[in-house]
């Protein structure tokens, strides 16, 4: 037995095991320790002292420094035994938090490099319509209640001194006159057939003079359009900045969209079927 | 500067300043009565959306209720103000807030812990002590308050475009009597605004907020309040005394007309025109009753309540030299607390947020079997902790539910309502500022119908069809909002006028409402009809319009849109006025028959109409009076 000990003893492979796992033990024991281990280094002070100098103007005195780092030894001891216990993990705010904080991560992940002028220049000819001034017209109206009386108002105002339209007709309790109104504007005051009649560029011009009647949300009108504003269209140096704002915004979109798109993907989402009851 | 010298000086400088013609005000359609997260209960109850995107929705963007669904205006406001509650103003965002000291306290962190809807009921009834007064706590950081209301300012300055969009500097001065009695008026200010508002933690009275309100405009601050939900105030809004029981006198009468000029008709909570029990001939008058005290199952008293017979209330006291406390003009807004009015009954969203949001909690759609027992349980859980809370904070519990299966809920008996309507020389602050202090507004039940009202002696019934109407009447006569002086041995002429909602059914009939006091001191009323649709004429002995036949299909909400009227107008006399009886007369313009919202609710849902509930809605248009002063 004696001797069955000594050869063990004298056996290289033994001592090899051994040796091992003593190297393990103290390893084990000190990452332990490690774990457990608060620093308090430099930076750190300064950081918790900068955090007290914001909120009270002045530097803290010695007593009330060691109560700053004897605070953040506090938070930190708790925040290690949440963890520990696994408290982190179903917390709505911390998921909430983190989620954000890779939202940040999408929204920084490809800052957009501005593009040369004939780069913004081809997307403005591509969106352009979106930047251009829509459609205005500057208009009067004579309001009838019916469209016989309104016909005849149509004679009489012709034949008559073009600055005295307003004295005919029934009073309307809108304006009776508007300048420079867009088709979403006049179709929410009028009515949106009125309004449509009065863009399609045919009925009511400036050559036609009074034509009419236009049937609206409240009856019969004689319309005059003064003006026409046909559509403005932009021009790319007086709008340069904004389209260059609206590209960088455009790019960051499409940007995040595509991130989040390829993190998507590398999910599985499985939906679990719900039994007929 | 005393007020006296400072009213003097503004008088004096007032023709200085440039005048537009008044036949070319325009109706502006606002909002003057509005709840962010910024409100205590708003917030509590799941808003999110701040000042900022109460504005985006005025001018037509869509924001998100707090349930998910987007709101979005079927047409942008011209105007709005934002009036957020100034005690605990900006408090409870700051409870949420875990950086904050105020969110340690116990009912702070009871506000952030509550998950389901009763929890959050719970946890909002644990606050309410607080905000009813001043108590020694650390739960009110008057520094939060103050940070809040320059934001609140803030935010209407970035939004006020002149010309374009007027967003007005406002809030809520949320008073009471004891306990529930509601004396809740919306405080506006013409430009700018003191750094703190006046709230109840520092006084309940509101005779104390109209002396600070006289202060602030001598300081070059104008500002006027507008009382609201005169209907839950248990009699209080319109007594006979003033707040601490004393006789109303000439100073009192005084003192409230300089600061209210005007008063909320109808809103989310009830209209308060008109109770059916004070006019028992008026067939119109059981329109949107809200019977109970806010916030409760109490009921409130019906006399002092309501807007017809505070005229009338308010000519007696003149008649005894009393001056008259009660000669406001109207106007209607909705006290949405989402951010976003819901004044369409097509697109109803009611206005507390997570816990009025669908038809099964507004009491609109049959609940299941499952359901109905939670409810029962609800409603036995009410009573316990009913009788088991101090008196004075008792909420009470509701009467017996007329309609089992349905949810009971003080907000069955609200509604889609209600728009303000102003004649404004210009888009901007002070233009509709002046247009309130005049009185020359008008309210809605939610559609944007537009009236007008002239009195005077030699108006001309031919001037209805003359194109130079306005001009004729501002010359000759006076509009909404003004007094008439009498003539001796005369009968004051009236020219009324109202249009259509494009969007909302048309018009069935204009009405003229009288009120006068006679000799001995009795107050009088009477309704006349003076304009019908299909251009039928008023029968002589009832001073009514004929039925015009308009009809609603309650299963699928189609009304009928070809007998009604897209305008309606009419020169009036008055048959009966007395020498020397003063008088109110007011218009009232009716719609043909919808759906109420409850009945879109169900008809969406494929339900049964809640049968306790009103199942179609005549919309109406109310003018501010003119007075007859003899």
């Amino acid at each position: 037995m004696k001797q069955k000990l000594g050869s063990l003893l004298r056996d290289r492979l033994v001592w090899f095991v051994a040796l091992g796992l003593g190297l393990f033990a103290i390893d084990y024991a000190s990452e332990r320790r490690l774990e457990n281990r608060i620093l308090i280094d430099l930076p750190l002070v300064e950081k918790l002292v900068a955090q007290w100098e914001g909120q009270t103007k002045r530097r803290p005195n010695a007593q009330e420094l060691d109560a700053l780092v004897e605070g953040y030894i506090r938070e930190e001891i708790l925040v290690r035994e949440a963890r520990r216990l696994g408290l982190d993990d179903e917390d709505v705010i911390i998921r909430r938090r983190l989620a954000q904080k890779v939202e940040f991560f999408l929204d920084e992940n490809n800052p957009p490099e501005l593009p040369d002028k004939a780069g913004l220049q081809k997307w403005f000819e591509q969106n352009r319509a979106a930047y251009d001034t829509p459609v205005k017209l500057t208009w009067r109206h004579i309001y009838a209640s019916d469209e016989a009386e309104a016909r005849a108002l149509l004679t009489r105002v012709q034949g008559m001194e073009a600055k005295n339209w307003r004295s005919l007709g029934q009073p309307f309790m809108l304006n009776r006159a508007y300048t420079s109104q867009d088709q979403l504007e006049m179709s929410q005051i009028m009515g949106a057939d009125f309004a449509a009649t009065m863009f399609d560029g045919k009925t009511a011009t400036p050559a036609n003079g009074w034509v009419g009647p236009v049937r609206s949300a409240y009856g019969w009108h004689l319309v005059a359009v003064d003006t026409r504003y046909e559509i403005r269209a932009a021009r790319f140096e007086a709008i340069a900045e904004k389209l260059a704002r609206d590209w960088a915004n455009e790019q960051a979109r499409v940007a995040k969209l595509e991130a989040w798109r390829e993190l998507r993907a590398g999910y599985e989402i499985e939906l679990v079927p719900v039994e007929a009851p | 500067m005393t007020i006296r010298t400072w009213l003097t000086a503004a008088l004096l400088f007032a023709p200085l300043a440039a005048q537009a013609a008044p036949e070319d005000r325009k109706a502006l359609f606002g909002e003057t009565h509005l709840h962010t997260n910024l409100s205590f209960d708003a917030f509590i109850f799941g808003n999110r959306n701040g000042p900022d995107a109460a504005y985006e929705f005025a001018k037509g963007k869509a924001i998100t209720h707090p349930s998910g669904f987007e709101m979005k205006m079927r047409v942008p406001l011209d105007f709005q103000a934002v009036t957020d509650h100034a005690m605990y103003l900006g408090m409870v965002p700051a409870m949420f807030d875990e950086t904050t000291k105020v969110s340690q306290h116990p009912v702070a962190s009871g506000l952030r812990n509550a998950k389901s809807a009763s929890e959050r009921r719970g946890a909002f009834g644990a606050m309410m002590p607080y905000i009813g007064q001043q108590v020694e706590d650390d739960l009110l950081d008057m520094d939060i308050v103050r940070s809040t209301w320059e934001d609140i300012k803030q935010s209407a300055n970035r939004h006020n475009d002149p010309g374009k969009f007027t967003a007005m500097i406002g809030y809520e001065y949320t008073s009471s009597q004891n306990t529930f009695e509601n004396l809740h008026r919306n405080v506006l200010f013409r430009g700018d605004a003191p750094a703190e508002p006046f709230s109840r933690l520092i006084s309940k009275n509101p005779e104390n907020l109209w002396r600070w309100m006289d202060s602030v405009r001598a300081r070059g601050m104008d500002s006027i309040a507008i009382p609201h939900n005169s209907n839950g105030s248990d009699g209080y809004m319109f007594d006979d005394v003033t707040y601490d029981g004393a006789p109303i006198d000439k100073a009192y009468s005084e003192l409230r007309m300089r600061n209210e000029p005007l008063v909320e008709i109808s809103q989310v909570k009830g209209t308060s025109e008109v109770h059916p029990m004070q006019s028992p001939n008026d067939e119109f008058a059981a329109f949107e009753i809200m019977p109970y005290q806010i916030a409760t199952w109490a009921p409130s008293r019906v006399q002092g309540s309501y807007i017809r017979d505070a005229y009338k209330r308010g000519l007696q006291m003149q008649a005894r030299g009393k001056g008259n406390p009660y000669k406001f003009g109207l106007i209607s807004a909705s006290d949405t607390h989402v951010s976003a009015g819901a004044f369409d009954e097509y697109d109803y969203w009611s206005k507390i947020g997570l816990v009025d949001a669908n038809g099964r909690l507004r009491g609109t759609v049959r609940l299941s079997w499952t359901q109905r027992l939670g409810a029962q349980i609800f409603r036995i859980r009410n009573w316990w902790i009913q009788a088991n809370t101090i008196e004075g904070a008792r909420t009470g519990n509701p009467p017996k539910n007329p309609a089992p299966g349905f949810l009971q809920m003080q907000w069955s008996s609200w509604g889609a309502s209600g728009l303000a309507g102003v004649w404004a020389d210009e888009n901007t602050r002070g233009s509709i500022f002046d247009a309130m202090r005049r009185k020359e507004t008008f309210g809605t039940s939610g559609p944007r119908m537009r009236v007008r009202m002239f009195a005077g002696y030699g108006l001309q019934a031919k001037w209805l069809d003359d194109a130079q109407l306005v001009k004729k009447a501002y010359q000759r006569g006076v509009p909404m909002g003004a007094d008439l002086k009498a003539r001796e041995g005369k009968s004051p002429d009236f020219l009324v006028w109202a249009t259509r909602d494009p969007g909302s059914a048309p018009l069935q009939r204009l009405q003229i409402v009288k009120g006068w006091v006679d000799g001995e001191g009795k107050a009088h009323e009477k309704i006349y009809d003076v304009a019908c649709a299909g251009g039928a004429s008023v029968e002589a002995s009832t001073n009514r319009c004929p039925d015009n036949n308009a009809v609603v299909d309650t299963k699928t909400c189609a009304y009928s849109a070809d007998t009604g009227a897209d305008e309606l107008k009419a020169h009036w006399q008055d048959p009966q006025s007395t020498a020397g009886e003063n008088a109110f007369y007011y218009v009232r313009g009716i719609e043909n028959p919808t759906c109420r919202w409850s009945t879109w609710d169900a008809v969406r849902a494929d339900s049964l109409p809640n049968p306790s509930l009103a199942k179609t809605i005549q919309e109406r248009v109310w003018s501010s009076p003119i007075w007859l002063e003899h």
